[in-house]
C-alpha cells in the first residue's frame, strides 16, 4: 500500500535523524579538558597487535636467530676425525704385504703427524730405515 | 542530512584557544562515537581519547584546513577501534523509552518509533560495514556528505549513494520484518 510504504519512509526517515541525537553528559566536557592534556596519549599501539601477529612476529624471529646461528657455528659441526675413527690400514692391493713398520709408520702419519716432530732424527731414521728396508725384502705376489 | 558549517576561527596555539575549540567540538565528537559505539559510557571514553590524542598534535590544528574535519576523523578511528566485532543490541538508546501506560495520542506512535529505532540498529549492525559506515556517521546533523567523505576517504558522491542503498536496505529488511509482525 503506498501510505504504509510512506509512513514506513517517515519512520524510518525520523529514526534516522534521531539515531544519533545525542548530548554530552553534563560535565563530561570539564572532564575531558582536564584529561586531555594530563593522561599520557595512548600511544604504542602495536602493542595491541592481535596474538598472531605477534606470534608470527616471534616465529620469524626465532627462525632468524637459528639460521644466523647456524651460519656461524657451521664450521663447529666437524666430520670426525681420522684419530676417532678406528683406522684399519689395508694395503692398496691385497697382494701387497705391509710390514708392521710401515703399518706402524703410515698409522703415525695419519692419527699423530705431530709426534714426527717430537721423534729425535735418530728415531725417525731408524723407523725409516726398517720401513724401507722391509719393504725391499721380498713381501710381493708370491706366484 | 543537515549540513551545519563547523569553523574554528583561527588557530588553536594555547590553551584557553584548545579549551575553546573543545567545548565548540565536544558534541560533534561525542555524536560521532556515539553513532559507532552506540552506548554512552563507550562514546565518553572514546571522546577522551579523541581528545587526548588531538591534544598531543594540536600544534598541526594551525596548518589544518577544516579543524573540525580533523578532530571527527580522529573521533571516528578512535570509535571504530573501540567498536567490538560483533555488536550485540544496544543497551542504551537516547532519550527514555515510552511510557506503556499513557493515554496520550501520540503514545501508540512513540512506542511504535521507539520499537522501530531498536530494530533499526539491530538491522544496521548487520549491514557489511562499507555501508554501515557512510549510514552511521550521515545520522550526526552536523556531518555533511562532503566531510563524511573526508572522514571515510571517499568520494562524496560515493557516501551518497552508499547511504541511499544503506538506507533502501534497511527498508526493505524493517518492512519485511514489520509485515511478519503484522501478520
Amino acid at each position: 500500500m503506498p501510505g504504509e510504504a510512506h509512513d514506513l519512509d517517515a519512520r524510518l526517515d525520523r529514526a534516522l535523524a534521531n539515531y544519533s541525537n545525542v548530548e554530552p553528559p553534563v560535565g563530561a566536557v570539564e572532564r575531558w579538558l582536564a584529561h586531555a592534556a594530563a593522561a599520557p596519549t595512548p600511544g604504542a599501539r602495536f602493542l595491541w597487535l592481535p596474538a598472531p601477529a605477534w606470534a608470527a612476529i616471534a616465529f620469524a624471529l626465532l627462525l632468524l636467530l637459528s639460521l644466523t646461528w647456524l651460519h656461524f657455528h657451521r664450521g663447529d659441526v666437524t666430520q670426525p676425525s681420522l684419530a676417532q675413527e678406528k683406522m684399519v690400514i689395508r694395503p692398496v692391493s691385497p697382494d701387497v704385504q705391509l710390514t708392521p713398520e710401515q703399518k706402524q709408520l703410515i698409522e703415525l702419519l695419519a692419527t699423530d703427524p705431530g709426534k714426527l716432530a717430537t721423534m729425535t732424527p735418530e728415531d725417525l731414521e731408524k723407523l725409516l730405515r726398517q720401513a724401507g728396508k722391509n719393504s725391499s725384502a721380498p713381501s710381493g705376489p708370491k706366484h | 542530512m543537515a549540513a551545519v558549517p563547523i569553523v574554528l576561527s583561527g588557530s588553536i596555539p594555547d590553551e584557553a584557544g584548545w579549551e575553546s575549540a573543545v567545548w565548540v567540538h565536544a558534541r560533534l565528537l561525542y555524536r560521532i562515537c556515539y553513532a559507532a559505539l552506540r552506548n554512552h559510557h563507550d562514546a565518553e571514553d572514546a571522546v577522551q581519547e579523541t581528545l587526548q590524542r588531538a591534544w598531543k598534535y594540536r600544534h598541526r590544528l594551525t596548518a589544518v584546513e577544516d579543524p573540525a574535519a580533523w578532530l571527527a576523523r580522529i573521533a571516528w578511528r578512535v570509535a571504530k577501534s573501540r567498536r567490538p566485532r560483533v555488536m550485540t543490541v544496544p543497551l542504551d538508546l537516547p532519550g527514555a523509552a515510552p511510557e506503556p501506560a499513557s493515554h496520550e495520542p501520540a503514545a501508540d506512535q512513540t512506542a511504535s518509533d521507539h520499537q522501530l529505532r531498536l530494530l533499526l540498529d539491530r538491522h544496521i549492525q548487520h549491514l557489511p560495514a562499507k555501508l554501515r559506515q557512510p549510514l552511521l556517521l550521515s545520522t550526526v546533523e552536523e556531518l555533511s556528505a562532503r566531510e563524511i567523505g573526508r572522514i571515510l576517504g571517499i568520494p562524496e558522491a560515493s557516501v551518497r549513494t552508499r547511504c541511499l542503498r544503506a538506507r533502501r536496505l534497511l527498508r526493505e529488511k524493517l518492512e519485511a520484518v514489520l509485515h511478519q509482525e503484522g501478520r
